[in-house]
């Protein structure tokens, strides 16, 4: 599969031990290209309409948490994809609360995950409409 | 001799002794029912001293007829008064003037004046009907104005003087008369003041500080005060009870006491100016308009009583005020106690759910990059370095945390034992330090120097600094604040340096990071304090407590004109 064919996926994570794991884990599947950034301002500051099919964020993270990320990412590109994904009980509870009821909850995935549910989640949420 | 003869009566007046005694045991040997006498402190020595007119009651006694007898007893003609009790229903009543009785209402007799044990030298006679009727209507109003006889001789005998009540309306004598009370007590003053604006106005008056001057001089003053109160009157609280010397001190915290009225605890709300002095005279003053300045303007009318009873209720009143507003404070104070006690299980309930929640995030993110990186690791054989590095790197990061946990546990049981030996604390840190090495800065991908910096003289080797310690633990630490230290610091370097004073050993890391959030500062040392996205917040909290147990201190300051923290703790040389 050329890289053009490849369905992109962001993921911003602070740590660095996770972007590393989930962009071997996600490309373990050839039809994945994953790009990663540590620093939600960045990944931001580099975001662009119809980069992306897939986004995943971490929440807990420094400067800007993941359901404001969400928000900044959403204005810029309404149709791509995002989900969470979250060792926080607390930002899973926060996620529930009304203030983020209108994001989709089938989107949020939580550590620890296997690699090969990992990929099936990403799979299934790519081919959903 | 005969002044009116009617078809309703007669009507006459006698005089000499020997006429009026006869015309009276005449009337006596007549009675039938009843006898009513009114008559002055003089009368019950007439009736009992002179002997035909004791005979002639004693007479009646004997024929069962009723004889009620009103008089103003006094020290003086008690015995007479007693014997009179015997045969007659015998009643006290205050200044009585004149002498009259009336007998089986129809027979009227007055004596203007009477002389001790001789009987009246002059005597009114009347059997009219409407001149004995309203005879009959005083003797009965004066009968419900009095008092029991036992009551009022017990009063003379104990030494007590029955009191009177007086209304005053003036408002200028109710201003003396408050002043006079305040200045004439020589034990006690109890005063209930209703308002706020009472106690300024009493304050104006001098009375405020009158009491307080009464209370602290050789009279030694009991005074106690019911107040409301305000800032204001907090101040002037606080401006009247500083006194000079310590003596004075003594006696005002002994003798001037000056109780809160909650105005809101309805219960132990007065309505009126309350003073009494002694237990012996109250003032009730009743304010006229509460928002008047002045005392004058204010006050209302008042009653001014040494009547026993009254005084009693008035200082019945005031000693129940008193419990009260204290019982109230109690319970204040302990409804305060249990609000607190409640935030303060809000508060542990919220760090323990903080801790839940850091606790799980940090188990979980190793544990995931763990599990993740070891799956990969079959996948990808040509990176297996790269990959083992990181399972090594999260395998630590899980071990760190349990042994946090572990500390936490130890340190809250008080079961954290130390191994003590002699060590040179500048080995030790120069071991620490090359442990760490040049340290990336993992956010930051900077890499931050740590420099080391032992005391002029007391290098490591020369002049060592030798503490007892447990090795395991002081270097635990100096580990904890390094890696805290790069952790926050993305530039600049580290600066760990020793130095020694007569008794101890200080340690200072200092870092030229960003330094502290304000938020987290006050609790920087207890548990879960941690506004960074990877840790617990139990380092410091077990550093601390590593400390404490070798008998040092830790604390952190602000770096003076530049960037950054230094984290300082010393340790006992001996």
């Amino acid at each position: 599969m050329t890289n053009e064919e490849k369905r992109r996926i962001l993921v911003v994570d602070d740590e660095p031990d996770m972007t590393l794991l989930f962009k071997m884990a996600l490309e373990s599947d050839d039809s994945f290209t994953v790009c990663t950034f540590n620093d939600p301002l960045i990944a931001l500051s580099n975001f662009k309409a119809g980069l992306y099919d897939l986004i995943i964020l971490d929440i807990k993270m420094p400067k800007m948490d993941g359901f404001d990320l969400y928000q900044e990412i959403k204005k810029i590109d309404s149709q791509v994809k995002i989900c969470f994904l979250t060792a926080s009980e607390m930002y899973y509870e926060e996620f529930r609360k009304e203030a983020y009821c209108s994001l989709d909850r089938d989107m949020f995935l939580r550590k620890p995950i296997e690699n090969k549910d990992l990929l099936e989640k990403i799979n299934m949420i790519i081919r959903s409409n | 001799m005969p002044i009116s003869e009617t078809a309703a009566g007669i009507t006459e007046v006698l005089y000499g002794g020997e006429n009026t005694a006869n015309r009276l045991l005449h009337v006596f040997s007549r009675a039938m029912k009843s006898w009513d006498a009114c008559g002055d402190s003089t009368s019950p020595s007439v009736c009992m001293g002179y002997e035909p007119i004791k005979k002639a009651y004693l007479e009646l006694t004997k024929r069962q007829i009723k004889i009620r007898f009103i008089t103003e007893i006094n020290r003086s003609n008690l015995s007479y008064c007693k014997e009179l009790m015997k045969i007659s229903e015998l009643r006290h009543l205050d200044g009585v003037k004149g002498n009259f009785g009336i007998c089986d209402k129809e027979e009227y007799l007055a004596a203007p004046t009477i002389m001790e044990t001789q009987p009246a030298p002059q005597l009114i006679y009347s059997n009219i009907k409407e001149v004995i009727e309203q005879q009959q209507y005083v003797f009965d109003s004066f009968w419900s104005r009095s008092i029991s006889s036992e009551q009022k001789i017990r009063e003379i005998e104990e030494g007590v003087v029955l009191g009177s009540t007086e209304l005053v309306l003036v408002p200028l004598r109710i201003q003396e008369l408050f002043i006079d009370l305040v200045k004439s007590a020589k034990q006690e003053i109890l005063l209930i003041l209703p308002t706020t604006n009472a106690f300024l106005r009493e304050y104006k008056l001098g009375i405020i500080q009158s009491l307080k001057q009464e209370s602290v001089s050789e009279h030694n003053i009991n005074v106690r005060i019911l107040t409301p109160t305000n800032d204001h009157i907090e101040e002037i609280i606080k401006d009247i009870t500083s006194t000079a010397t310590v003596d004075e001190q003594k006696k005002e915290n002994e003798n001037f006491v000056i109780r809160r009225i909650d105005l809101a605890n309805e219960i132990a709300v007065s309505t009126v100016t309350i003073a009494v002095s002694d237990r012996k005279i109250s003032l009730v003053i009743e304010k006229k308009d509460d928002t008047k300045e002045y005392f004058m303007d204010a006050v209302g009318l008042a009653t001014y009583s040494t009547s026993k009873p009254t005084v009693s209720s008035y200082v019945s009143i005031f000693e129940n005020l008193w419990a009260q507003t204290e019982l109230y404070h109690r319970l204040k104070v302990s409804n305060q106690q249990i609000a607190l006690a409640n935030e303060q299980l809000k508060i542990h309930d919220r760090m323990q759910k903080q801790f839940i929640n850091v606790a799980a995030h940090e188990l979980k993110t190793p544990t995931q990059g763990i599990l993740g990186f070891s799956d990969l690791l079959k996948r990808y054989p040509e990176k297996r370095e790269e990959i083992t590095e990181a399972i090594c790197r999260n395998a630590t990061r899980l071990q760190r945390l349990i042994n946090d946990i572990l500390d936490v546990t130890k340190i809250e049981s008080q079961n954290l034992r130390l191994n003590k030996e002699q060590l040179n604390l500048n080995t030790l840190i120069s071991g620490v330090v090359e442990d760490h090495g040049e340290k990336v800065n993992e956010v930051g991908k900077s890499i931050v120097k740590i420099l080391v910096s032992f005391e002029q003289g007391t290098n490591n080797n020369k002049n060592p600094i030798f503490v007892e310690a447990d090795k395991f633990r002081l270097t635990q630490v100096i580990s904890n604040l390094l890696h805290n230290a790069i952790k926050f610091t993305l530039k600049g370097h580290i600066t760990i340096s020793t130095e020694k004073t007569d008794s101890d050993a200080i340690i200072r890391v200092k870092d030229t990071g960003s330094g502290i959030d304000p938020e987290i500062y006050p609790r920087l040392f207890s548990k879960f304090a941690s506004k960074s996205f990877q840790g617990t917040g139990l380092g410091l909290f077990i550093s601390k407590s590593i400390v404490e147990a070798h008998g040092g201190k830790i604390w952190v300051e602000n770096n003076k004109n530049e960037n950054g923290v230094t984290f300082i703790f010393t340790l006992p040389l001996k």
